[in-house]
């Protein structure tokens, strides 16, 4: 029974309880193998991309051609690409492309979505029924292919790619948040602050929406690694990031070609796509298990 | 006969059928290891029933599940024998253990609901039962389920046999469990809370037929419980557990005559009769320690009115026999102790008088509430093929509030008492206006609810507030119960800022918890304190009526009583109405001035305490009052037992709801007309029913106004 | 007969949703910036080509008329003509239709051939070898990019052992081994990506069902482990898997339109890609309706098929 020690700071305070409770969760993240696995993963990729310029050696750009197809050296660690690219220099930039697709479009998903599925799962009725509908549809189709079909009208360009991510990736942040509201409207809290006379929009938001922020969380995380393989394989296809961007996908596609010759064109950025996306849904995984906490019950 | 015997093996037909000695069952925790079964011994014989008492989270059912070997991991047996027909339990391999299972030890589980797999008929359910112990035929199996399920009471057994499990009632579906304990005739039975999720009438019958079945097969049971009133109607003897301690052993006369534990005596005294009359339960403060978190000393000794420096300090007492050795109690002053009479105090004055000369407070007229018989937006469309050819569309509607009037006068607390489903709690949120009424009228202090605008609902939401039945659920777990509490003073403009935070600490210590309490999040606190909060909540905005809604169901007896005399306390200070929504007639009896029975979205009967549990009486009322099973062994009931169970309120019956049950049925006037609401002998005690008032009085009153708590004699009646 | 009701209400959902795939079809290569002929003939096309071409698709007529006969046409059979081959929009689809369905049923059966049973074993063995190495290998399974599953196989199984063909497609009318063989690295690739998923469902889904009370008295009655695991919680089980299983069969149709380039398999995958690529956009919009419309119908296939193996659909009560 931790005394009560409040820290003023202007309008906020924060109370000896609300330390405590941040601290049991890092704790609890903390003592999570797979949390924290994907979590440093992920921290690692940021760090890479952040300082990527400073990382690798070699300008992506500088073609050396009497260096081409070579295997993995002491001055190439990677080798370096049918053009002489030094491809180590190249999958570490491309950290920045896959990054910034991820976390964009992800952003953009959770923005939208969350707020279409709480109101959705808050006001029911024939509201959340539109609302879903419209949802499960844009679901039936595949990502990859309602992705491109969105590229081929917007030009293949990487911004055009992290808006067509969103907008594909939306319904399923929308479905998770959802369901969170659905679970949190039928809490007696939710009835006691009606009975309180709040209105409807101070419910959702003060009430509601923090309880449902968790699950977002971890399907947002999971969500980055689905939009990670989708702007691999929408630049394996060629309409993702255009040439000379270093995109994985991209350079999987052209090491394809050299397949049999030169496998470390393939084998990097292949590595280097499985890491992300293995760390990002570690991560998701993880925080999942500790936000979700099961509760022994003895008796 | 509850000593534990020193026969040693072999002497299986001599001794006991079961015999405990010092059974010790621990779990794993992060903080450590906590003990949830300690040093436990008892010993039961042939055909005996033993009841084992105690509050959630005392260990008994833990104990139940250690004797048939069913702790997993984190938790793990560490101790003691489990004697069974002379035979040690806990070394027998997983595989014998197996073949004892559900062949000579059974187990009836609790909810019937989530006991019964979903996807497989009842008939396969108590087959798989009898092939894997009994060497049968497929068809000589399913005659012996169809038998089983006769026994049990259960009609055409023959058809429903492969019927899957949410075809049938609750009460259906727990005697399906009591037919699968059954089937291959144990000598143990070990029925664990089995009527705790039913009805108070159908758990009489499931108590009936458990006695009847018992009788019937010789079969020794194990009872698990925390109502006293069922351990009264159905035990031989008693076991009383207490943060993972058995506290105390006597047999079932013994027990509630002298009870030689203290919190023995605590529990018995904390339970609201339904025919005593008293104003404050006797309650002890705080709670059942965590089992994580025990003190030092006797369990019990912190909440104990006898401790002594001795009891606080040396570890827990042992359980040694007391007085003429037929009862064990683990208290150091055991012998000392006379604990005989009750704590309860002498008989109050009784309720104080409500004024009902002015306006009622909250009037609802003709209310009625429909749901859609489905979800989504198509919910109440279905089709139906009545009548042969294409299918019609229909709508249906769930009648879950049917044309209810009542008031509630400033300062009194009216009752809304029926059985799950009757749509008290439905009539409750419609009357408030958290649901829409599908028809008739509400009014607050005059003002016509069902016809204000939603801003003006809001402003009016001051007056009018609600306490939860779940009070972990009412509170925000994302929000300081600071931030709670205060939240509605903000919101109606009734203090801010420093003033706001001094009268959250105010309001807070009138509940009971510290001031300190305001920075915690509500999961830090017990189901009591919790629901101190919401009651706290519930005052801030200084409401004039309040509606509770089972409040105290879910908590444990003795926090039940504090809480109750909470309520008490603060309708006095304050004068705040209270609309109390229960299914335990009991807590009804003790904190209601004026109560309406209900049944299928209907008042049956209305008036105060005393008309109500007084002659005359609806049928229903008759025999729900009578199927409250009574936490004294002397009394014999005679219970009202209703055939069949509660009908759909999708399709309910036609006339009088209750005519398809009712044992006192006239003939066809009660299947035609539905009978009004009519006040009978005299004023203000309303009946719906077409008997005569002499036919509505053949029994006498539950209450017997002058009966004082004190001493029950040993034989009465 | 809450049977029928329960599908009677399902078909109401799927009329709901069907009118907003096709609106969704419509505008995502309609309502977006970018004049739907410029994209077709380029930026250097003469003003005069451009009118021509918009009148010719009827392009300047109102948005919401073009909709209407769009999906007129659609009832009737009739997608438009494909602009790049100059056939029958439906034609060019129905050629593809066997040979996708063809690649997802067989990539379908494998996965879950594979994973349900690998999911049921992990599950029963939580948190022990079996299970953790079964749980990073599904994994490692969902973190692969689909199409690299697809080289990796090609690279193992075709190159270096030399066992299977590269790709390409037979009919199997004209040679049905040839055909057979040369969906077996396609099928098996597809079939390992799904694995992953599919086995994930099943093992937590088995998980949640372990946990449940109906499962505590089957043992206190005695049964055996196997006999809880196959009767009383696999049928439970199985039923969130069902949908899993769904999706991912309509994924394997057209979603991987990668796996179907790596493979050079000739399906709807592939004849979107190269709509796509030649902007045309009457094929664009039948091929990924088609898409579209497998998945729901094999989602309604999902939602009959819960009702057979869930009895409180079947024979719903009121309580």
């Amino acid at each position: 029974m931790a005394t009560e020690q409040e820290t003023d700071r202007g309008r906020f305070t924060i109370t000896q309880s609300q330390r405590d409770r941040i601290a049991r969760f890092v704790r609890k993240f903390r003592s999570n193998t797979k949390a924290m696995l994907g979590f440093s993963i992920v921290v690692m990729l940021v760090l890479v991309a952040v300082f990527a310029p400073l990382i690798a050696p070699y300008p992506i750009e500088q073609t050396n051609i009497e260096d081409r197809s070579q295997a993995p050296s002491v001055e190439h660690p990677f080798g370096t690409d049918d053009l002489g690219r030094d491809i180590f220099s190249r999958v570490v930039m491309g950290s920045r492309i896959s990054l910034y697709v991820g976390f964009g479009a992800i952003s953009g998903a959770l923005a939208v979505g969350a707020v279409v599925g709480v109101v959705a799962g808050y006001a029911g009725g024939l509201t959340d029924e539109i609302l879903m509908r419209v949802m499960d549809a844009a679901m039936a189709f595949p990502p990859v292919l309602l992705a491109l079909t969105l590229l081929v009208v917007l030009g293949p360009e990487l911004s055009n790619v992290i808006i067509a991510l969103a907008f594909v990736y939306t319904p399923y942040i929308a479905r998770v948040s959802r369901s969170a509201a659905l679970a949190e409207r039928n809490e007696a809290y939710v009835e006691a602050a009606i009975a309180r006379g709040e209105s409807d929009s101070r419910i959702v938001f003060s009430e509601v929406f923090p309880n449902c922020m968790a699950p977002m969380l971890v399907q947002g995380s999971l969500n980055v690694s689905f939009a990670i393989l989708a702007e691999a394989s929408l630049s394996f296809l060629g309409l993702g990031a255009q040439p000379p961007r270093p995109s994985w996908g991209l350079m999987i596609n052209t090491g394809r070609g050299f397949m049999e010759t030169a496998p470390w064109m393939l084998l990097f950025p292949a590595l280097a796509i499985g890491i992300a996306v293995v760390g990002f849904n570690m991560l998701g995984d993880g925080l999942r298990d500790v936000l979700d906490p099961k509760v022994e019950a003895i008796e | 006969m509850s000593a534990p015997s020193t026969a040693t093996d072999g002497e299986a037909d001599d001794g006991p059928l079961l015999d405990v000695r010092g059974l010790r069952t621990e779990f794993r925790t992060e903080s450590g290891p906590i003990v949830a079964s300690n040093e436990v011994s008892f010993s039961l014989d042939r055909g005996e029933t033993m009841g084992l008492v105690g509050e959630s989270g005392a260990g008994k059912s833990v104990t139940a599940r250690s004797l048939m070997r069913l702790i997993d991991s984190p938790g793990e047996i560490t101790g003691g024998q489990v004697v069974f027909n002379g035979e040690d339990l806990l070394q027998k391999t997983e595989a014998e253990m197996r073949d004892i299972r559900g062949n000579r030890i059974a187990m009836i589980p609790q909810d019937p609901m989530s006991s019964l797999n979903p996807v497989m008929t009842v008939g396969e359910q108590i087959t798989e039962t009898i092939r894997r112990h009994q060497d049968v035929s497929k068809s000589e199996a399913r005659q012996l389920a169809v038998e089983s399920m006769d026994d049990v009471g259960i009609p055409d057994a023959e058809e429903r046999i492969d019927d899957y499990p949410h075809e049938f009632s609750g009460g259906m579906r727990q005697r399906v469990l009591v037919a699968i304990g059954f089937s291959c005739e144990p000598d143990l039975i070990i029925a664990d809370e089995p009527t705790t999720a039913l009805d108070v009438t159908t758990q009489a019958k499931i108590l009936d037929l458990l006695n009847e079945m018992q009788a019937r097969e010789g079969t020794a049971v194990l009872m698990i419980t925390h109502n006293l009133g069922v351990v009264a109607q159905t035990c031989d003897h008693v076991g009383v557990m207490y943060a993972g301690n058995l506290v105390e052993t006597a047999e079932l006369g013994d027990l509630f005559d002298r009870p030689r534990h203290p919190y023995t005596r605590s529990l018995i005294d904390s339970i609201p009769e339904v025919d005593t009359d008293y104003d404050e339960l006797p309650t002890l403060d705080g709670a059942m320690p965590d089992l994580g978190n025990l003190p030092s000393g006797c369990n019990f000794a912190p909440r104990c009115p006898h401790a002594t420096e001795a009891c606080r300090t040396g570890g827990d007492p042992s359980l040694d026999a007391v007085g003429d050795g037929s009862s064990r109690a683990a208290c150091l002053h055991a012998d000392d102790l006379d604990l005989s009479k009750s704590t309860v105090p002498e008989a109050g004055t009784g309720r104080r008088d409500i004024d009902r000369t002015g306006e009622p407070l909250f009037e609802v007229r003709n209310l009625k509430k429909y749901f859609d018989a489905g979800e989504g937006v198509f919910g109440n469309v279905h089709l139906s093929w009545e009548g042969g050819g294409l299918p019609t569309v229909e709508r249906r509607h769930v009648k879950a509030v049917d044309d209810v009037s009542f008031d509630v006068y400033p300062g009194e607390t009216v009752g809304l008492v029926g059985e799950s489903g009757c749509g008290k709690s439905t009539v409750a949120r419609t009357a408030l206006r958290l649901l829409e009424p599908t028809d008739g009228e509400v009014y607050f202090e005059g003002q016509p609810l069902h016809e204000l605008g939603s801003s003006e609902i809001r402003s009016l939401r001051r007056e009018m507030q609600m306490i939860f039945q779940d009070p972990q659920s009412s509170l925000n777990p994302r929000k300081t119960v600071g931030q709670i509490v205060g939240r509605a003073m903000e919101k109606h403009g009734i203090a801010t800022g420093e003033e706001k935070r001094e009268r959250v600490g105010d309001l807070l210590e009138r509940v009971g918890l510290s001031r300190a309490a305001a920075g915690k999040y509500p999961h830090e606190f017990s189901g009591g304190q919790q629901q101190r909060v919401a009651i706290a909540h519930a005052l801030a905005v200084e409401p004039k009526l309040i509606v509770c809604d089972e409040p105290v169901s879910a908590l444990d007896v003795s926090v039940q009583a504090q809480i109750l005399n909470l309520l008490n306390e603060i309708q006095e200070e304050e004068n705040i109405s209270f609309l109390f929504i229960s299914h335990n007639i009991g807590v009804i009896r003790h904190i209601c001035d004026r109560v309406a029975v209900m049944y299928l979205g209907k008042i049956a009967e209305f008036g105060s305490i005393e008309q109500v549990f007084s002659p005359p009486f609806h049928p229903y009322t008759e025999s729900l009052l009578s199927a409250v099973p009574h936490a004294n062994p002397d009394r014999e009931t005679d219970r009202i037992l209703l055939e069949g169970s509660v009908p759909s309120p999708i399709n309910p019956p036609s006339g009088c709801p209750f005519q398809t049950r009712c044992p006192k049925k006239i003939g066809d006037v009660c299947e035609q007309d539905l009978p009004e609401l009519e006040a009978v002998d005299g004023d203000d005690h309303y009946i719906s029913c077409h008997l005569s008032e002499a036919e509505m009085s053949q029994r006498d009153s539950f209450i017997t106004p002058s009966k004082r708590a004190e001493t029950r004699p040993a034989d009465s009646d | 007969m809450s049977m029928y009701n329960y599908v009677f209400r399902r078909v109401g959902f799927m009329a709901v949703t069907l009118f907003f795939v096709t609106l969704i079809a419509f505008a995502v290569t309609n309502i977006l910036p970018g004049d739907v002929a410029l994209l077709i003939l380029g930026p250097n096309a003469t003003d005069q080509s451009l009118e021509a071409l918009q009148t010719q698709l009827g392009l300047n007529r109102p948005l919401y008329v073009q909709y209407i006969d769009w999906v007129i046409g659609l009832l009737q059979g009739n997608m438009g003509e494909s602009l790049r081959f100059g056939e029958p929009v439906a034609r060019l689809i129905a050629e593809r239709l066997p040979r996708s369905m063809m690649l997802a049923v067989a990539a379908t059966l494998v996965a879950v051939v594979l994973s349900v049973p690998l999911g049921v074993y992990a599950a029963v063995n939580q948190n022990e070898a079996p299970d953790v190495s079964a749980s990073m290998f599904a994994f490692v399974g969902i973190s692969m990019p689909i199409f690299l599953w697809g080289l990796v196989f090609i690279l193992v199984f075709a190159v270096w052992l030399n066992l299977f063909p590269t790709g390409g497609y037979v009919s199997p009318s004209e040679d049905l081994v040839g055909s057979l063989t040369r969906l077996v690295l396609p099928a098996g690739a597809m079939g390992f990506a799904l694995t992953a998923y599919i086995m994930r469902m099943t093992r937590s889904s088995m998980l949640e069902v372990l946990s449940e009370e109906y499962i505590n008295l089957a043992r206190a009655k005695g049964m055996s482990q196997r006999v809880i695991v196959l009767r009383h919680a696999l049928k439970n089980a199985i039923i969130p898997v069902i949908t899993v299983i769904a999706f991912q069969f309509s994924y394997a149709f057209g979603g991987v339109v990668v796996l179907e380039e790596v493979f050079f398999w000739p399906g709807i995958g592939r004849l979107t890609l190269t709509a796509i690529q030649s902007r045309d956009i009457p094929l664009i919009q039948g091929c990924i309706l088609v898409v579209a419309l497998i998945y729901m119908f094999s989602n309604f296939a999902a939602d009959l098929l819960y009702a057979y193996f869930d009895p409180r659909i079947r024979y719903g009560g009121d309580d």
